[in-house]
């Protein structure tokens, strides 16, 4: 009784060691590394470009053996808009973290279990939902990289 | 425009049965054309450029967004994005849109409304998407469609019941097979 316990904690602490973006906690925004791709040509609206690609891993653990899988993501946005101004890298890691930790947790939640491909594609659909609804001035982009 | 006039052109820059985590996908002839067909899109002296002018110029003060920076890096969207911030008409809503799409695949475009409202969700809020207009937003509406076709002639506006008509075989935006729209395809999924 006490290993069949035992198990699927030692696995979890296991991934925990593993992987350090796990979506348990918060994405850390030092997952996030904006880098310019296109840049600010001094225009009036929204400018340049920058962007994000990571990895992120999940540990859905609402099962005895915690399940673990990972979605490569690109998240993009402007240097500048009319309406924010200047969108500094930090603040885009941060918004990107806080969005990505959020969008996992309703995601995940939507069903039982989760076959990787669909959970990444509705992962980065609520992603993209999440930035409209909070950061409707920004138009953030999710994608895959 | 019908479904069944604008496959063949959606065929042309999404290949069939391939998804996009398969590998090859970015080599494959459809890709590799829509990647071009971005970079051209965003290319100095485009068209789109003109039309934000324009109908930057028809309201000056007001908040103008050019979704389409990101085209000259060849990733995301068969279509120009822009829209025109209006204020909010009540508590209940946190964001409202004049939204305008110009596909560069095909010679389409949307005009749609959009808020962003209050609501009992996971994230407290949702969008709501409108393709009729209250009689305040009429006039932009006519503005910016007048704008379109001056700078884009002879393009045909995309009603939802054609938009939103599922492309089964192809994927877009980040939807799975079969949930793509030629909405999706030929424009964007950021709305």
């Amino acid at each position: 009784m006490a290993l069949t316990r035992l198990v699927p904690l030692v696995a979890l602490a296991a991934l925990l060691v593993a992987m350090p973006a796990l979506a348990i906690g918060r994405f850390s925004p030092s997952v996030f590394k904006f880098v310019t791709t296109v840049p600010d040509d001094g225009k009036e609206d929204s400018t340049g470009w920058q962007q994000a690609s990571a990895e992120l891993n999940f540990v859905d653990t609402r099962s005895v053996i915690p399940r673990a899988w990972s979605c490569r993501v690109r998240i993009g946005m402007p240097l500048r808009t009319s309406a924010l101004g200047r969108i500094s890298p930090e603040s885009a890691a941060e918004m990107s973290a806080n969005i990505a930790t959020d969008a996992s947790g309703n995601v995940m939640h939507r069903r039982p279990e989760w076959l990787t491909a669909e959970f990444c594609s509705a992962f980065k659909d609520e992603m993209l939902s999440l930035f409209a609804g909070r950061h409707p001035r920004l138009g953030a982009r999710v994608n895959s990289p | 425009m019908t479904p069944q006039g604008l496959l063949p052109v959606v065929y042309r820059f999404y290949p069939r049965g391939v998804d996009e985590y398969d590998p090859g996908y970015k080599d494959t002839e459809q890709h590799r054309r829509l990647v071009r067909a971005r970079v051209q899109a965003g290319a100095d002296g485009n068209p789109w450029g003109i039309l934000l002018e324009r109908i930057r110029a028809h309201f000056p003060g007001a908040i103008m967004h050019n979704g389409s920076t990101h085209l000259p890096t060849g990733q995301m969207d068969g279509g120009y994005v822009g829209w025109l911030e209006l204020p909010p008409r009540g508590w209940y809503e946190v964001h409202r849109k004049i939204g305008f799409l110009i596909s560069f695949l095909a010679p389409c475009y949307v005009i749609y409304g959009a808020s962003i409202i209050i609501a009992p969700t996971t994230s407290g809020r949702t969008q709501e998407l409108r393709f009729t207009f209250p009689p305040d937003e009429d006039p932009y509406v006519r503005t910016i469609t007048g704008e379109i076709l001056s700078v884009f002639p002879g393009y045909e506006l995309i009603p939802p019941e054609v938009g939103n008509v599922i492309v089964p075989d192809v994927v877009a935006g980040n939807k799975m097979m079969g949930q793509t729209t030629l909405y999706l395809c030929l424009f964007t999924d950021a709305w």
